[in-house]
This record gives C-alpha cells, sequence and structure tokens, in this order.
C-alpha cells in the first residue's frame, strides 16, 4: 500500500518493527518500530519515558522524509 | 482453416535495424520477415493472414496510437489466435509483444502467445499483467534459437485456436504467469513433503511448489526539502478506529478504508477509539491508541515548531490491514493517494503494525 | 567403585490399539460390538452437567452424508483411553502431570467428539477474540473439510453467562475430554480391529535422520496462549524436545475459545498429525524419525524472531538431523519466523522442506506467502484458504446456534445458519484448512 502512496508522488516514511519484511517488498524509506502490536512506543516504559520514545520515533520519520535515498533505507530512532 | 496474425517489429518485418524503429504501425497482408517462418512451420494447418509491424520506439513513444492501429488491424483480420516475437533479449520489444497480447486478449477475446528470453523486461509486465489467455514460451537469448522459438510457437498457436486445455506451466513449458489454481493431486501433501526432503538430503532433482518471489524495485519519491513547511497525513494499518466500529471493519480482509477527523484532538482518549485487527494482540493499542496513530507526539512537535501549525493534515487515514490481499491494499493505496494530492498532502507518515 | 545401576535405557514404545466406529446410537448404556458404539445419553449429559459453569446441554449425532450443518464449533477431539503406561490421555488437564507416550492406549477411529458451546466472550478483536466453526456433512463445505467423512457425537451446551475466556475455555475443554473418555473406556477389555506400535528406537545408521520442527503461534499475555504442553500455556519460551507419542496421547492441547477457525488446529490435528504419521511410516525404511521440535514462533521484534529462529535450528543440531520438515500454525508475520528458522537450519547444513498452506487471494493472483527467504527452495504447498464458498441450504443445524456470526467482528450481523451461506474463504469452514498436509490440496501455478 505504501508502494502506491510512493508511486503518486508522495515520499512515505513506514514506521515497522517488521523492517526485513518492509525491506524485501521495497519500501523506501524504513523506520524501526518497536514491536509489532506498539511500533510507536513501549508500554513498559513509563508514561513519560514512552511519550519521549514516540516523538523520537516520529521525529526519524520526519527526518526520513527529507533523507535522499536510492533503495530501502532503515532509519534507526536514536535513543532519546 | 485457423487464421493467424503475427506480430512483430520493424527489424523482424524485414524493413530495417535500429535506424527504422521510430516506424509507425503497419500491416502487411501475408506473410513477411519472422512471420514466413513461422507459416513455414504451421505448414497446411493454418495461415498468417497479416503480418503487423512497428518501429520499436514507436510503440512505447506513442502507445495510444499504436495501440489502437494494431487493434484495428488485428480485429479485421479475424484471427483464432495470435503470435507475437519472438523477442529474444530485446527489452523493448518483448514489452511491446506483452502489451499488445494483454491488449488483444481483452479487447477481442482471443487468446495470445508470445515469446521471449527468461530475463527479457516484458517478463516483468508479463508477471503483472496474468493474463489467463496470454501465454510467454521461454526462448535463447539471441536469434540463433529462431527456428526453435517459431516451432514451439506454431504448436502453441494451434492448441490454442483447437481451444485445447491448458495444462499448467510445469506441464506445459510455458513461462508461468504467477496464476496459482487450487487442484487435488493424488498423494497428501505430507507424502509429498517427505520424499521431496529426502530427494533434497540426498542431492537429487527436486521439484518445489511454490516459487520464491522477488519483488520489483519502486524509485523513491523524492525527499521533502524543509519537512516542517510541508503538508504530512498519518495512515495507519493498525485497525485503531472509533469506538463502536462505525464503519464495520472486519478484523481481517478489509476492502474499505476511512479518514476519521483529528483536527481538533490534541490526543485520542482511551475509551474513545478501539483497535479492530485480528493479526495481533490489541491490549496495547487499544490501552493508548497512540501506539498506532501517535497523534501526541505529532502535536508536541507541532508546538515545537518540527511540524508547521496547520501542516498537519486534519484527518488520518485507517484501514485494518490483517490479512488484506495486494491487490486489494495496492486499490486503496491508489484511492489514498489521490485522495491525499486532492488535498496537496506532501508527504505520509505511515505505521504499520 | 562403580554403584550406579546400569540398565538399559528403554525407549518409549506406544501401542495403539484400535476401535473403529462405524455408527453411534444414543441409548441408555455404553457398548461397543460391531463397530457399533451405543452410549447413555443421560449418563453423558449429567457428566456434562456436573460442572456449573455449564447451562444446559444436549447431544446429538451427525454422520457423513446427513444435510446437517453444526454450528458453534469449539473444538473436535478423539477418544482415546490408555490401559497402560505411565500417565493418563491429556496429562495436565484430565490426566495426572506425568509421563504419557509408552504402554497401550485405546483409541475409536472413524468418529469424533464435537464440542459446541454458546459463548460470548468478553473480548471485542485482535487474535484472542473467541470463535467458533461451522461444519457441513455434505455438499461443496464437506468436500473441502477431513472432518466430513466422520461420524460425530456432538454436545452441544451453553456457557453460563459472565464467564471470561479461561473459565469458559475450562469448562468446554473438560466437558469435551471427559465424554471423548468415558466413550474410549467401553472398550477396556475388548479385542481391537488392529494395533499400531510405535517406537523410535531403531536407528539404521545409512538412513538420515529427520525430524519435524513444528511452529506454534501462541499470544503470551492471554490467559490461554493457543497451545497447552501437559496442560501448562506455552508462552514465549524457546523450543523444546517432544516425543511424537506424547502427540498421541494428547500432551499438546488447544484454547477451545479459538481452535478450528483459520490457521488454528482442532486437538483431533495434534492427536492424528499428519507429518508425525507420516514419518514414523517412513522410520526404518527411508530415513530415522528423530523426533518433534516444538518451536513458539511470532515474537514481536525482529531480535525475537532471529533468536528463536536459531534456537530450533541449534536444538535440530544438537540431535543430529540431517533434514528437518518445518510446518506451522499461525498467519501474519509469524511466517518470518518460519523463513528465518529455514535460513537458520540451512545455513547449518540442515536440509529442510516447508509444508504451509497459501493465501494469494481469489484468483491466485497475489503473493501466496507473505515473505521468503532464498534458503526456502523445498516447498509444499497444501493449497490457497483464499477461496469462496457457497453452501445450500441444510435441513438440519445441530449445535447452540440457529443464527451465526460468520465474523467475529464488533458490529456483525448473525445469519441464519439453517440458510445457504456464503463464505469468502475456506478456512471458515472447521477443517477447511489443509494445515499439515493430511488432504491432498496443493496450488499449481498456471
Amino acid at each position: 500500500m505504501s508502494k502506491e502512496l510512493e508511486k503518486a508522488g508522495l515520499p512515505v516514511a513506514l514506521v515497522s518493527a517488521m523492517f526485513p519484511v518492509a525491506m524485501q517488498v521495497r519500501a523506501n524509506r524504513i523506520v524501526k518500530g518497536v514491536s509489532i502490536p506498539h511500533p510507536c512506543g513501549d508500554p513498559s516504559l513509563p508514561k513519560d519515558l514512552d511519550a519521549r520514545l514516540r516523538r523520537e520515533i516520529v521525529r526519524t520519520a520526519l527526518k526520513a522524509l527529507e533523507a535522499e535515498v536510492t533503495g530501502p533505507t532503515v532509519f534507526s530512532p536514536g535513543i532519546p | 482453416m485457423t487464421t493467424i496474425v503475427h506480430i512483430v517489429n520493424q527489424f523482424f518485418a524485414g524493413l530495417g535495424g535500429e535506424d527504422k524503429a521510430g516506424m509507425p504501425v503497419g500491416v502487411i497482408e501475408d506473410v513477411a520477415g519472422a512471420a514466413r517462418g513461422l507459416q513455414l512451420q504451421l505448414g497446411e494447418e493454418a495461415k498468417v493472414a497479416s503480418t503487423v509491424y512497428y518501429g520499436d520506439n514507436y510503440f512505447h513513444e506513442h502507445k495510444e496510437d499504436a495501440m489502437k492501429a494494431i487493434l484495428e488491424a488485428v480485429r479485421s483480420a479475424q484471427p483464432q489466435v495470435l503470435v507475437a516475437g519472438p523477442a529474444f533479449n530485446s527489452g523493448r520489444y518483448g514489452v511491446s509483444c506483452v502489451e499488445v497480447c494483454n491488449a488483444v486478449a481483452n479487447a477481442l477475446g482471443i487468446s495470445c502467445v508470445t515469446a521471449m528470453h527468461g530475463e527479457n523486461p516484458g517478463i516483468g509486465t508479463y508477471l503483472d499483467f496474468a493474463n489467463t489467455r496470454v501465454y510467454c514460451l521461454p526462448t535463447a537469448e539471441t536469434t540463433v534459437g529462431m527456428n526453435d522459438a517459431l516451432k514451439r510457437l506454431a504448436k502453441f498457436a494451434m492448441r490454442l485456436a483447437r481451444n485445447e486445455t491448458v495444462g499448467s506451466a510445469q506441464q506445459e513449458g510455458y513461462i508461468p504467469r504467477g496464476i496459482r489454481r487450487l487442484e487435488q493431486t493424488d498423494r497428501p501433501g505430507a507424502e509429498r513433503a517427505i520424499e521431496m526432503l529426502l530427494k533434497k538430503i540426498r542431492n537429487e532433482p527436486f521439484e518445489s511448489e511454490l516459487p520464491m518471489e522477488v519483488w520489483d524495485e519502486a524509485p523513491p519519491a523524492a525527499p521533502l526539502a524543509q519537512v516542517k513547511e510541508r503538508r504530512i497525513a498519518l495512515v495507519t494499518t493498525s485497525g485503531v478506529v472509533p469506538w463502536g466500529n462505525p464503519d464495520r471493519f472486519k478484523t481481517y480482509r478489509n476492502t474499505h478504508w476511512r479518514k476519521y477527523n483529528i483536527a481538533e484532538l490534541k490526543e485520542l482518549e482511551p475509551g474513545k477509539w478501539e483497535t479492530v485487527h485480528g493479526g495481533y494482540n490489541v491490549a496495547y493499542m487499544n490501552q493508548n491508541p497512540h501506539y498506532g496513530v501517535p497523534l501526541d507526539a505529532l502535536r508536541s512537535l507541532e508546538s515545537e515548531g518540527a511540524i508547521g501549525p496547520g501542516k498537519l493534515y486534519p484527518a488520518y487515514y485507517v484501514i485494518p490491514g490483517n490479512q488484506g490481499s495486494p491487490a486489494v491494499m495496492r486499490r486503496v493505496g491508489q484511492e489514498i493517494a489521490a485522495d491525499l494530492k486532492k488535498d496537496n498532502v506532501e508527504g505520509v507518515l505511515f505505521v504499520a503494525t | 567403585m562403580n554403584n550406579l545401576a546400569k540398565g538399559p535405557k528403554k525407549d518409549m514404545k506406544l501401542e495403539i490399539a484400535e476401535f473403529p466406529v462405524k455408527q453411534i446410537r444414543l441409548g441408555h448404556r455404553f457398548t461397543y460390538e460391531n463397530q457399533v458404539l451405543e452410549v447413555d445419553e443421560a449418563g453423558l449429559i449429567n457428566l456434562v452437567l456436573q460442572d456449573p459453569r455449564i447451562g444446559d446441554a444436549s447431544i446429538a449425532i451427525a454422520m457423513p452424508g446427513e444435510r446437517t450443518r453444526i454450528t458453534g464449533i469449539r473444538d473436535i477431539v478423539e477418544p482415546r483411553h490408555k490401559v497402560s503406561g505411565s500417565g493418563q490421555v491429556f496429562p495436565g488437564i484430565l490426566g495426572p502431570i506425568e509421563d504419557v507416550g509408552d504402554g497401550r492406549t485405546h483409541r475409536l477411529s472413524g468418529m469424533t467428539v464435537i464440542a459446541a458451546a454458546e459463548y460470548e466472550g468478553t473480548i471485542r478483536a485482535g487474535t484472542t477474540v473467541q470463535r467458533s466453526a461451522i461444519l457441513d456433512m455434505s455438499g461443496p463445505g464437506a468436500k473441502i473439510s477431513r472432518f466430513s467423512s466422520h461420524t460425530h457425537l456432538v454436545v452441544s451446551f451453553r456457557i453460563i453467562s459472565g464467564l471470561a475466556e479461561l473459565e469458559a475455555h475450562t469448562a468446554i475443554q473438560l466437558a469435551e475430554y471427559k465424554i471423548a473418555h468415558r466413550l474410549a473406556q467401553t472398550t477396556v477389555g475388548l479385542s481391537p480391529e488392529k494395533i499400531a506400535t510405535y517406537e523410535l528406537d531403531k536407528q539404521e545408521p545409512d538412513l538420515p535422520n529427520v525430524m519435524l520442527v513444528q511452529g506454534c503461534i501462541t499470544d503470551p499475555q492471554h490467559v490461554h496462549s493457543g497451545v497447552g504442553y501437559y496442560g501448562l500455556s506455552l508462552r514465549d519460551s524457546m523450543a523444546t524436545f517432544l516425543h511424537p507419542n506424547e502427540l498421541f496421547d494428547g500432551a499438546i492441547t488447544v484454547d477451545t475459545t479459538r481452535s478450528g477457525r483459520g490457521y488454528y488446529p482442532t486437538t483431533w490435528d495434534w492427536q492424528n498429525h499428519p507429518l508425525v504419521l507420516g514419518l514414523y511410516e517412513a522410520h526404518g525404511r527411508t530415513l530415522n524419525f528423530g523426533g518433534v521440535i516444538l518451536q513458539r514462533i511470532r515474537f514481536e521484534t525482529y531480535h525475537g524472531k532471529e533468536v528463536g529462529a536459531q534456537n530450533a535450528a541449534r536444538l535440530a543440531h544438537a540431535m543430529k538431523a540431517d533434514g528437518v520438515l518445518v510446518t506451522w500454525i499461525g498467519g501474519g508475520n509469524a511466517f518470518v519466523d518460519v523463513m528465518f528458522t529455514i535460513r537458520a537450519c540451512e545455513r547449518k547444513g540442515i536440509k529442510t522442506t516447508l509444508v504451509t498452506y497459501e493465501n494469494g487471494g481469489k484468483e491466485g493472483k497475489d503473493s501466496p506467502v507473505l515473505f521468503y527467504v532464498s534458503e526456502a527452495d523445498a516447498v509444499v504447498s497444501t493449497g490457497s484458504l483464499d477461496r469462496t464458498l457457497t453452501l445450500p441450504a441444510m435441513d438440519k443445524v445441530i449445535g447452540p446456534y440457529e443464527e451465526i456470526k460468520i465474523f467475529p467482528f464488533p458490529g456483525a450481523t448473525p445469519m441464519s445458519a439453517r440458510e445457504p451461506l456464503s463464505l469468502e474463504a475456506r478456512d471458515v469452514m472447521i477443517g477447511g484448512a489443509d494445515l499439515w498436509g493430511q488432504g491432498t490440496w496443493k496450488c499449481v501455478e498456471y
């Protein structure tokens, strides 16, 4: 589905825990999600750290949208 | 008497090489070039009523006109079957053969057969179309294999003309189109598996029942300069929807998508949203929908200035992604893309589970 | 001085005594004669109603070829009873927590006990929502299911309201296992039609050592993870070794609130595992059957998947496997664990062959599976689940539901069970998904 968005000219930052699958289907800007049932965060963290992690993941996604890439590229959110 | 039309490019029509690749569509009544070879193989069984040719470049540069002319020429000859190529390793020719076959099969309802080398780019197009009426036979890389290719094309064309049932790709020797049909065999899968494993252990040849697939490249969309000045939208397959599931999403195999308003919201309150998805443990997402729709983080970045004011699209798009057929997901992707572009969205944050 | 008592280590040997059933009669006593099983109907109902979690119960018989539809199916089990050897069938649930897989076990073949229960559940969506299946005994639905050729004793009952999933599951499972066990006990003291002997200890040195790697999807956070090992839910553990005889005696069991739908097997499937039976058949002739590796899959991070895969491969390697059959229960991203496992085995020089169902959409034009590794070059396809099925009207409905919700999603509308039904996939019918190669289905490429 994200490939269709890209084909239409929209850059897509894909947040997914399963980056090998994303790479195999040739998604181009892949942001490492935490885990399949909770890609944008970690429920085992205290609420404020979880929120900070989520901001970092989204910030990384925005950076990915600005990045020039030539093929499937994985962006890892930094430890906030 | 079976009637056949043969599609060739300008070179194989005997009209010239690369310098003539800009030739428009033309029709030769009777046979010319490679079509002569095809007629020889067909003998008395069938007649090649006409040879339709075009310049490789012309076809691709004037596709609409070319197709129109080709379809008209084929239609007027009223053949029982169409033959195109063989294209060997010639890329532009191979792709055009497949495109012509696909168009003729759909418009006129007749079966078509073409031929080319396994690495010809035309094969990719052939797999994309997966047209049950279009077949492609494998050939050698160069015209060294011409006689052999024409012989096999003639034979296959006659079977199609006689409306014979065509078996599987493995049985018949054509290049599979990736259409997998459910059938019963004479032996249980467990037995076939043990036999296959033993062959593999003994280094004996075996045939896998499911070939590995390689996805094609999609060139990346251009990056956004200054993302904080761009309109960004969120799309998700996590299945987060308003409580009560007002648009009746199923937990798997959905075929429709929706967008839900987030314009006035600073965050998603748990209890006002629920997760409809059969493919993962939704407990976390239900407790905190931000794991799939990170609105709190987006608003926070907005107040920091990392996302421009008013630049976050006022709705998020969702389709629960469990077991969605790729064909459906492609269509959904196209529809959402159209909707986003209509509203001048420039980039997408896509959260997948 | 060496005081160790050194006796020869005896391997497990299980004799399965078969008593085929052609007909079941509802009557007043338990007898088995000439392949006819008579059961004490009132006695069985009382057995079920002993559990206060069950509101009311009834028993009906369904035979192959009848225009009957069974609804509300939660699980299917084959009646078995151990007459010798340690433990009893379904250790940790019915039987004590003890070794099983040795001695002699009686089985009633050609028939099953079906547990059909009315239960609404407390979970609305996700992988742990309760679901039930249907079974047609004739027509196109019967054609695709491995259960339509058996005679079934269907126990229909209602779970009292307000019970959460674990209580409901326990009540359903105990009811079906108690009934199945009581039926099998009818054969005690009688002569079986035939005895099959299962033991692994005659290893031929020239034959390759082959094991089965059985991947199992589990929901570690759910009250019942989906796979029970001696009655304990397998959650996110590493791989473990199973002697195949343990499966025959019911060491592995299911979550009855989800069994039989989609890619979940029934208890019957674990008791009659086609790959285990196939490997036993070949044992000593073309291969040495080395046993079963039970592997938990669908780790939720890439790290988990890779660790789980390599762990299973290491276990196979330690057990000197030359080759492994790999199969799975699961869907979606659990398949990535399966592919990583194949890759890890092949990299250790252990040859693999995968047995799997496919998706690929209704026309078979989409990708048959989610993910590939280049090492998975030997695959047996058990056919696609993505085919629609149109079921005709039936004369009789057995089971707790006269109306059924084919899709258990929030807000779904129920349909009448007697009417023609349109199913959008084969796995809505119990037994419609060939998980482990029991059937002769396959997908062929055109």
